[in-house]
């Protein structure tokens, strides 16, 4: 088998005398899906930080590409990230051309004027956003849009894998929808492998192949999304797939008491 | 420096940033707006009264009070200006880099920072003019040293907040450089927040540079300025001629409060664009 | 029927010139569960901020809510304390914005009680079983805790805990699961059924979840753009939704459609009672749209098992 995009073995991030992430490994293939899903505080960003080199392991290792070391740029370019707010991921300041030309000019310093509008136009059109929107400030937007924009600009130096940090969850549910499917759209046009990092359970069926299931800071389970999520192994995944809310579903408070 | 809280009603802050604007104009067209020579010494004419020669009547000396006020608004509005540049600028950089790179370097600028805000402004400036001289210069250099750390903490709390907003975390996720980063997206949308502090800061610098004056540390006669004035035209008083002294220290509370509510406006203004 | 405990009744509440809620008309039976569910800004909270009179100064209402038969809104202020204190009980969504953050959980649980002229050790002594009965454990110890010690799931439970000890005959929950995680939302929903099923008080449920609204209430609302556009059975749901907008909420969940086909959307973003048109509240984004949706305002129309303003029903109805 070829080298994955990313593989991260062993990773183990310690704040203080807290350890937030302890002994965490998986792989993602290229042009694959893997959603990352626990209960808040199990250290799902932690990992997503470090993937992107936002944030520094303690130990363990993080190879991209089958590298462990990229400078800023290269790593730039094959790793991206979308934030969950999306009324604080994009400078309040600047247009969403200007954001997206500021980003496409540092990638590739020879591109001329002329070629970064057409490319700023194309990432425009790939994620459903009318050209005209391009000279609005952020405050003109509302959050489904910004939202665009974070993943156009995430999209603009073509990464081999995003990094999606619950990037769905502040949206409302029509809304979430749309973007669920500009997701789909998006790595069918452009093979980007996913890491998806959600406590969603009915987001991670729709958009992921693979899932991980991680609790207070370790891996407890791990597979295709159809075998962990149908038929459960560990205890809290179970915990997991009985608590979401279907049909027929009664909330039961003996769960946590057992 | 807490914000002197005037309460100023929205509608005065244009009238404010009118008269912020005409002070500022007075001293840049003095030369052609002065009606004499504000050096001009006239002795048979000391203590003139008001006359249609002479709007604001004259000095102990006979110099033309509305000249020299004129051309006080120069130095009166000079110093402060640099006070407020000098101290936004370096105050700024502090913090930002502070706030920045974080660990060991932020602790050391605070601390530092800390020291030296211990030390009341004022203070600090007039022991340093009296060590080093007194004029224009060393009082300015001082109050600047004393102002930064009062906009340094400021600006380092709202660059500590802004930088860790995700917006900045998906500009270092795309492999932009700190300086880069810091230079076109951090210290832009810290503007807003320095405008007011600048603001805030240059009525409290004239207070401090005229009381400086005042106690004949600063610029020594026969400069025209406004704090010297109120201090050459004490003697006077007693004399029973208080419109040296009146006249300059109106010119200052008017400045300085109309600043202040300029700034205070500012400062709701943008309230809800600095967080 | 007996009458209901809460009544809208053509609720319109404006903020100056801003319409936020355009025509409330609703009903909450005594013992009854009904949820509140619609996106951000279509006036859920401003609903059940009404019933209170909580809403932010210079809003002017039209219409009523009655409770009890009463209008609230010719409510003295003697009589609206009491109201508020002991008919109505609230919960929110960040339950550390509910607590004094410096206080003790004991203090917090007494308060009310002791306002109302309950002894210390009485007070206690309702608190400790009131928190017993929400599954808080290690009761005593709790008691003496402030609010950072403790999760946010277990400081809802702390919350809701309070929000029964007065007896309430209605309770106003405002996205109370929101902000905890599904295991944690599962438990303090259960809770919440349970205590208040025990008691037989009504409970106005509110959120953005249909599926957790339909496992809650007995019968649901749908909200757009400051109007109750459907109401119907909670186990009729699926079933029976008959609202364009209501069938756009259902459609839009990933797990309608198999994985990785594309979900039905609606265009554009949810409206406020500002933005809506004039007609139906809906008609810019709806899928099936006609030429009179846009000019005439649709009535609440009987169908099925419930009701829907919609004017494509009114040939159903006919
Ligand atoms: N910079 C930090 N300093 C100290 N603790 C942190 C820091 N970042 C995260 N943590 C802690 O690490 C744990 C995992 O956090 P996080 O990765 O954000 O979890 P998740 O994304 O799964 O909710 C949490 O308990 C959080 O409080
Ligand atoms: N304090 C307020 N001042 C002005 N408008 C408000 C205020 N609170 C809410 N609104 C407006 O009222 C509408 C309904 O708000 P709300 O009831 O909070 O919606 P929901 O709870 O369904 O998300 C929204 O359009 C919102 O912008
Ligand atoms: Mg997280
Ligand atoms: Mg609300």
């Amino acid at each position: 088998m070829n080298t994955p995009l990313l593989e991260v073995r062993d990773l183990r991030k310690q704040f203080k005398d807290f350890v937030a992430v302890d002994g965490v490994s998986f792989t993602v293939p290229a042009g694959g899906s893997l959603a990352v899903v626990g209960e808040s505080g199990s250290g799902k960003t932690t990992c997503a930080r470090i993937v992107t080199g936002l944030e520094k392991a303690t130990s363990g290792t993080v190879l991209l590409d089958g590298a462990a070391t990229l400078d800023r740029r290269r790593r730039a370019s094959f790793v991206q990230m979308v934030f969950q707010d999306p009324y604080l991921s994009l400078d309040r300041r600047q247009t969403v051309s200007d954001c997206l030309g500021e980003v496409l000019a540092h990638h590739d310093r020879e591109m001329d004027r002329r070629s970064r509008a057409a490319r700023i136009d194309e990432l425009l059109d790939l994620v459903g956003l009318d050209r005209k929107l391009g000279e609005s400030l952020p405050r003109h937007l509302s959050g489904g849009q910004r939202q665009r924009v974070a993943i156009a600009r995430a999209l603009a130096p073509n990464p081999k894998l995003l990094v999606l940090d619950e990037a769905v969850a502040a949206l409302d549910v029509s809304i979430q929808a749309q973007i669920l499917n500009l997701l789909v759209d998006a790595r069918a046009a452009t093979g980007v492998a996913y890491l998806f990092i959600t406590h969603d359970l009915s987001v991670v069926r729709h958009v992921c192949e693979d899932v991980v299931v991680m609790c207070r800071g370790k891996v407890v389970e791990s597979g295709l999304v159809a075998e962990v999520l149908e038929a459960p192994a560990a205890a809290y995944t179970q915990r997991l797939v009985a608590s979401v809310p279907r049909p027929g579903w009664v909330p039961s408070r003996a769960v946590s008491r057992g | 420096m807490k914000p002197i809280m005037l309460r100023t009603p929205p509608r005065a802050a244009p009238v404010a940033a009118a008269v912020c604007g005409l002070v500022a104009l007075m001293a840049l067209l003095a030369p052609w707006i002065a009606p004499h020579d504000p050096f001009a010494v006239d002795p048979l004419n000391a203590y003139a009264p008001f006359s249609g020669t002479h709007p604001l009547g004259t000095d102990d000396l006979g110099r033309d009070l509305l000249s020299r006020l004129v051309y006080g608004a120069r130095t009166s509005l000079a110093g402060p200006l640099v006070v407020v540049i000098a101290a936004g600028t370096l105050g700024t950089g502090l913090a930002v880099s502070a706030a920045w790179f974080g660990g060991w370097f932020d602790n050391l600028v605070s601390r530092a920072l800390d020291v030296l805000f211990a030390f009341p402004g004022l203070v600090l400036a007039i022991t340093v003019a009296a060590l080093f001289g007194t004029g224009f210069v060393t009082p300015v250099v001082a109050l600047s040293l004393a102002f930064v750390p009062v906009i340094a903490r400021v600006m380092r709390a709202a660059a500590m907040r802004e930088r860790n907003l995700p917006y900045i975390e998906a500009l270092r996720v795309q492999g932009f450089s700190s300086l880069h980063i810091c230079l076109r997206h951090l210290l832009p949308n810290l503007a807003p927040l320095l405008m007011v502090q600048a603001a805030i800061g240059f009525g409290y610098a004239m207070i401090d540079l005229a009381s400086i004056s005042f106690l004949g540390l600063g610029l020594q006669p026969p400069a025209a300025d406004w704090g010297l004035m109120i201090a050459n035209g004490q003697p006077s008083i007693l004399a029973g001629f208080p419109q040296q002294s009146l006249i300059a220290a109106v010119a200052v509370v008017i400045t300085v409060v109309a600043f202040t509510a300029v700034a205070e406006r500012l400062a709701v203004r943008f309230g809800g664009d600095v967080r | 029927m007996t009458a209901p405990l809460l009544e809208f009744d053509g609720l319109r509440v404006s903020l100056g010139e801003r319409p936020i809620l355009r025509d409330v008309t609703l009903s909450v039976h005594a013992g009854e569960a009904v949820g509140l569910v619609g996106e951000s800004g279509s006036g859920k909270s401003m609903t059940v901020k009404s019933v209170v009179r909580l809403l932010p100064g210079g809003s002017t209402v039209d219409g009523s809510v009655r409770f009890g038969g009463i209008d609230v809104g010719s409510l003295g202020p003697a009589d609206l304390r009491r109201f508020r204190s002991r008919d109505v009980a609230m919960v929110f969504q960040d339950p550390r914005a509910t607590v004094n953050p410096v206080r003790t959980i004991g203090d917090f649980l007494t308060e009310v009680l002791r306002d109302q002229g309950v002894g210390r050790a009485e007070a206690t002594r309702r608190a400790a079983g009131s928190l017993a009965e929400v599954g808080v454990d290690d009761v005593r110890r709790r008691l003496s805790q402030r609010p950072y010690e403790l999760s946010g799931g277990l400081l809802q439970r702390v919350v809701i805990a309070a929000a029964l000890l007065t007896e309430p005959k209605l309770i106003l929950a405002d996205e109370p699961t929101t902000a905890l995680d599904v295991t944690t939302q599962e438990e303090v929903v259960a809770i919440l059924n349970e205590q208040r099923r025990q008691r037989s008080a009504a409970l106005l449920f509110i959120t953005h979840d249909l599926e957790l609204a339909a496992a809650v209430c007995d019968r649901i609302a749908v909200m757009y753009a400051g109007e109750i556009v459907e109401i119907l059975p909670a186990d009729r749901l699926h079933d029976d939704a008959r609202h364009p907008y209501t069938k756009a909420l259902l459609g839009s969940r990933p797990g309608t459609v198999p994985p990785g086909e594309r979900l039905r959307t609606v265009p554009g973003t949810p409206q406020s009672a500002l933005t809506a048109p004039a007609g139906c509240v809906f008609a810019d984004r709806c899928p099936v749209v006609e030429s009179a949706c846009r000019d005439l305002h649709p009535p609440m129309l009987s169908v099925g098992s419930g009701f829907a303003a919609c004017h494509l029903l009114s040939e159903e109805v006919r």
